[in-house]
């Protein structure tokens, strides 16, 4: 593989798993620091094969594609939304 | 913030930082003369120029760790190895973030969980530079998997394609998170125009960057409240990092599921613990969350729960003298489990459609799980009485109805699984396995054993081996949950991996967080070098600096071959044939050694009678007497035609039209030098477990350093003709030939057998007591000429150019010599050198194809017109409509098909 693609597939699985693990982790680990909260959001980011398998696993692919587009935007606005965002963005760029 | 960039544009130390950060990166740009010299010097020059600089300014001390860094780079370019080139692109990372955090602006932890981070995820991604193919065998099988799910949108529940005397094997229970993960990824990647194979490449090294991570944080928790714990687990967490053993699964092109298993298991581990330094119920709950994906994920759950249930026991009985209860652990530990194993059985269990699994856990998991239970009910008791519950008459029954279990039940249970089936296998009686190099084991003794560990899972596991009595002294006096984990861990890996080489991967992981514990006494600043922690500080960074290019050269402890992790000739060699096979009709099955059934499975998308799980030894001794025992071709045709007859009814009559068409034999360079495993696993018997005959083909390999190819005057008839004698030094066997010399003259050759005790004998006479011949993939001439032509660099021609095969008695007559040897062996048979009944005519296998120089070779298979038809598919084919009965037969180019009686 070239270095390009190798850059953006691993930029790619990272953001897949942290978006929806840092979202869980902003809203129910409170007590974490920056890398633990990283680290933490990875782990957590792994939580989507429960429903991704169950779904396969129950010949509802087409549904477990949407169901995880859905969930990936809703963790995204949420963390937009969490307090510990919303106060680290200046407030002349803040949009939500 | 825009001050403090101010202040650092003024500061020469991050200049030198930010050039030497780029640079690596750009060097690939640079002239190769002198760039070792070059580089490594100014690298060296800046790193001396860095620390003039710190003096000069009275800068912070934390500068030493980015200097220090810039040091390493300069000797990796000064001492050049292959692969050489990665490091200080590698060394970069850390470089960066040790800057930052020498210039106040990241914390000291982390600056080092990013640093070691992209660090970790560079040095295991390289392969993916390397190479598009996925690497060795197994990692096919997850690549099979991963693949279906991508392309059917559903998770596998039987595999049709292996093992048809089964009808396939169920793979309902198999947990298959990693190939699931992958074809996420895929379809992921699918938005950048990219697809599965690059997500199945990428993934591993993602997870070897993530589990350095997991590792450090779970050193944290495993040296909880205890001073120096940040240091020790940044030890831990780069010696495993650097793990050559941990590497060899943890890498980019290798899909199989250990890099993730052992990422996953590692975060189960620390979530664990975390929740229970803090008692914490939420936290077991999320750890039980995790475990259940673990689960689904890799095996390794059964190792985790040895351990942790071994912890608490064991802390459990310390408890009871130091008057420390244990209730606590194993709460936690079964909050956790409970947890998961609710969550993975409603993921994983017969599907299509909602379910339930309704599983017993392993056994080892059930008897580790009551273990802790009995101690923990063991500590209470003697500590708390179990609250003044149970009269003083009960007590005594209770404790001695407990220690009946545990001594009668449950320990054996445990030894049972752990040494017979669970983990170690050693007492295992399986003339399969008996074949399988990695259930060999590691180490032929105490010495080389250590050796070996260091050279394989590297220096820092000797650090662990050091620390193992301190670690136990402090374990058992303070009843250190934390170390007692970690020596639960490490012991049985210790004793698992002497006797089975296979537990190399899961053994790495313990055997290199271990050299942590040195990082707790290591001396905390300059002031404390008079005393004893100066010790272990330079135990530690002697043991540590065998990882740096001066471990390459002065220990030899190749720490480079971590980017070598990759295909190599035996997959490469495979690539022309499998895509051969994959133009094929989607019924068409081949026979070869299992050692291809995952390569032919997952690339080719082909049916294979056998394959790399073993799953079914009766079908693999099918094979295997295919190739290794039967002496006749009809006999070897008789075997497959059974076979042919079961892909004639269901379930493959389901999948398709007229099931399954055996079709193809395949056989390969390599099948030669397993002959002997076929040969054994052939004439052993399957039903006592009684061991066959090692007997193999000898491999006899042409070795220019003893020919003379110049050539030499002799007399004949009173004229001179000029000799050459090439020399074939041959593999181990029961013949005691230890090599063949050929005396080539224009119109003639002579052969001489040269045995172990270097006599030379005739090869008539040789021949005749032996009943021995020589074969060759390739022809005679084409052996001798390739070889004289190519002398100077003989390794670099394919093997088959080089080499000839010794056979002798009925090795002689074996269906693979036949097929491999059938084409060429007329031209042995012209020379003298064989002396056999069967010629390259045959009437049920047409020479098809030859790869990559005869490296791999095909045959189709020719089903005759008067083959009867089996009864079972005649009971299974559709009704005829009453002209005929429907036969079995060959059509244009041998293809299988289905015709009427009498019908053209």
């Amino acid at each position: 593989m070239i270095a390009v693609d190798i850059f953006i597939g691993l930029v790619l699985m990272l953001l897949y798993l942290l978006i929806p693990g840092v979202a869980i982790s902003y809203h129910f680990v409170k007590e974490s620091n920056f890398e633990g909260r990283l680290f933490l959001g990875s782990i957590f980011g792994f939580l989507q094969v429960y429903i991704v398998y169950f779904l396969l696993k129950n010949g509802l692919a087409v549904l477990s594609g949407w169901l995880m587009a859905i969930i990936f935007i809703l963790c995204v606005v949420s963390i937009l939304l969490s307090k510990d965002v919303r106060g680290r963005i200046p407030k002349r760029v803040r949009f939500v | 913030m825009l001050a403090k960039l101010k202040e650092l544009l003024g500061n020469p130390l991050s200049v030198i930082y930010v050039v030497l950060a780029i640079l690596p990166f750009l060097a690939g740009h640079f002239p190769e003369t002198n760039i070792a010299v070059v580089m490594g010097g100014f690298f060296g020059f800046c790193a001396l120029l860095g620390g003039f600089f710190v003096i000069k300014r009275g800068e912070t001390k934390k500068h030493v760790v980015p200097l220090l860094i810039i040091a390493i780079i300069a000797l990796t370019y000064y001492f050049p190895r292959q692969g050489s080139v990665y490091w200080p692109i590698a060394w970069a990372f850390p470089l960066v973030f040790s800057a930052l955090w020498a210039f106040d602006i990241m914390r000291a932890q982390s600056a080092f969980v990013v640093g070691i981070f992209f660090m970790s995820v560079f040095i295991h991604v390289v392969p993916a530079l390397l190479t598009d193919m996925i690497e060795e065998i197994d990692p096919y099988y997850h690549y099979k998997w991963g693949n279906y799910v991508y392309k059917n949108g559903v998770m596998p529940e039987h595999d049709y394609r292996t093992y048809p005397k089964l009808g396939g094997i169920s793979r309902s229970y198999m947990p298959f998170a990693n190939p699931l993960i992958m074809a996420m990824f895929g379809v992921l990647f699918g938005n950048v125009g990219m697809a599965y194979h690059q997500a199945a490449i990428l993934m591993p090294a993602l997870m070897a960057g993530l589990a350095t991570v997991a590792a450090f944080f779970l050193l944290k928790e495993v040296y909880y409240n205890r001073e120096g714990a940040t240091k020790a687990a940044m030890i831990g967490a780069f010696v495993l990092m650097l793990s050559l053993a941990w590497s060899t699964k943890a890498h980019a092109t290798d899909c199989e599921d250990e890099a993730f298993g052992g990422f996953i298991m590692l975060a189960t581990m620390w979530l664990l613990l975390a929740a229970i330094n803090r008692d914490n119920i939420k936290g077991s709950i999320i750890a039980g969350l995790i475990f259940g994906v673990f689960v689904t994920a890799w095996d390794g759950h059964r190792l985790m729960s040895l351990v942790v249930c071994g912890a608490i026991a064991l802390y459990s009985l310390i408890g009871v003298f130091q008057n420390k209860r244990s209730w606590m652990y194993l709460k936690h530990y079964g909050v956790m489990v409970i947890v998961g194993n609710v969550l993975w059985r409603a993921v994983i269990h017969p599907g299509p459609g909602f379910g339930f699994a309704w599983l017993q856990p392993h056994g080892i998991e059930l008897a580790s799980f009551v273990l802790a239970i009995m101690a923990a009910a063991f500590n209470e008791f003697m500590l708390r009485d179990f609250g003044g519950k149970l009269s003083s008459k009960n007590k005594y029954s209770i404790l001695g109805a407990v220690f009946v279990i545990v001594v009668i039940f449950v320990v054996p249970n445990i030894w049972y699984h752990f040494y017979k089936v669970g983990f170690v296998d050693v007492g295992q009686a399986s003339v399969v396995f008996r074949t399988i190099a990695e259930q060999h084991p590691f180490a032929s003794g105490l010495s080389n054993y250590v050796k070996k560990m260091a050279s394989t899972l590297g220096p820092g596991t000797l650090i662990t081996l050091l620390c193992l009595i301190p670690m136990v002294y402090l374990a058992v006096k303070k009843n250190d949950f934390g170390l007692l984990f970690l020596l639960c861990w490490i012991a049985p890996m210790l004793w698992g991996l002497y006797y089975k080489s296979q537990y190399m991967f899961v053994a790495s992981i313990p055997l290199a967080l271990g050299a942590s514990f040195a990082g707790l006494f290591m001396m905390k600043s300059l002031k404390d070098s008079e005393g004893f922690a100066v010790i272990p500080t330079l135990v530690v960074l002697g043991i540590l600096v065998v990882y740096t290019p001066v471990g390459n050269v002065v220990f030899n402890y190749d720490v480079n071959m971590i980017f070598y992790n990759i295909a190599s000739y035996d997959r490469t060699g495979w690539e022309s044939t499998l895509q051969y096979f994959k133009e094929k009709p989607d019924n068409t099955a081949i026979v070869t050694w299992w050692d291809y059934g995952h390569w032919i499975t997952a690339v080719s998308e082909k049916h294979v009678l056998i394959d790399n799980l073993q799953y079914d030894h009766w079908e693999i001794q099918d094979v295997a007497e295919f190739f290794m025992e039967v002496q006749t071709e009809e006999e070897g045709f008789e075997i497959l035609r059974e076979y042919q007859e079961k892909y004639r009814v269901e379930p493959f009559t389901d999948l398709y039209d007229g099931g399954v068409d055996l079709k193809y034999v395949a056989i390969d360079w390599t099948m030669i030098g397993k002959s002997g495993a076929m040969h054994f696993i052939a004439s052993g018997n399957l039903t006592t477990q009684e061991d066959g005959d090692y007997g193999a083909y000898t491999i006899c390999s042409f070795a220019p350093q003893f020919s003379q190819l110049e050539g030499r005057l002799v007399s004949q008839d009173g004229s001179f003709e000029q000799e050459r004698i090439l020399i074939f030094a041959c593999s181990g066997n029961r013949d005691n030939v230890g090599g063949v010399a050929l005396y080539m003259r224009s119109d003639s050759v002579r052969a001489e057998v040269v045995d172990g005790h270097g006599q030379r004998v005739p090869w008539e006479t040789w021949s005749k007591s032996k009943d021995a011949s020589l074969m060759g993939v390739k022809s005679f001439n084409e052996v001798i000429g390739a070889s004289i032509q190519y002398a100077d660099s003989i390794n670099r021609i394919p093997p088959t150019y080089r080499t000839i095969v010794y056979a002798s008695g009925e090795f002689e007559n074996y269906m693979l010599a036949r097929l491999y040897f059938g084409e060429t062996i007329d031209s042995f048979k012209s020379a003298g050198l064989a002396d056999v009944e069967w010629g390259p005519e045959m009437k049920h296998f047409v020479p098809d194809r030859s790869f990559e120089e005869g490296y791999v070779k095909t045959w189709r298979i020719v089903y005759e017109r008067d083959i009867p038809l089996p009864e079972a598919f005649k009971q299974n084919i559709p009704e005829d409509d009453g002209d005929g009965v429907r036969n079995v037969v060959a059509v244009g180019d041998g293809n299988l098909s289905v015709s009427r009686e009498g019908e053209e």
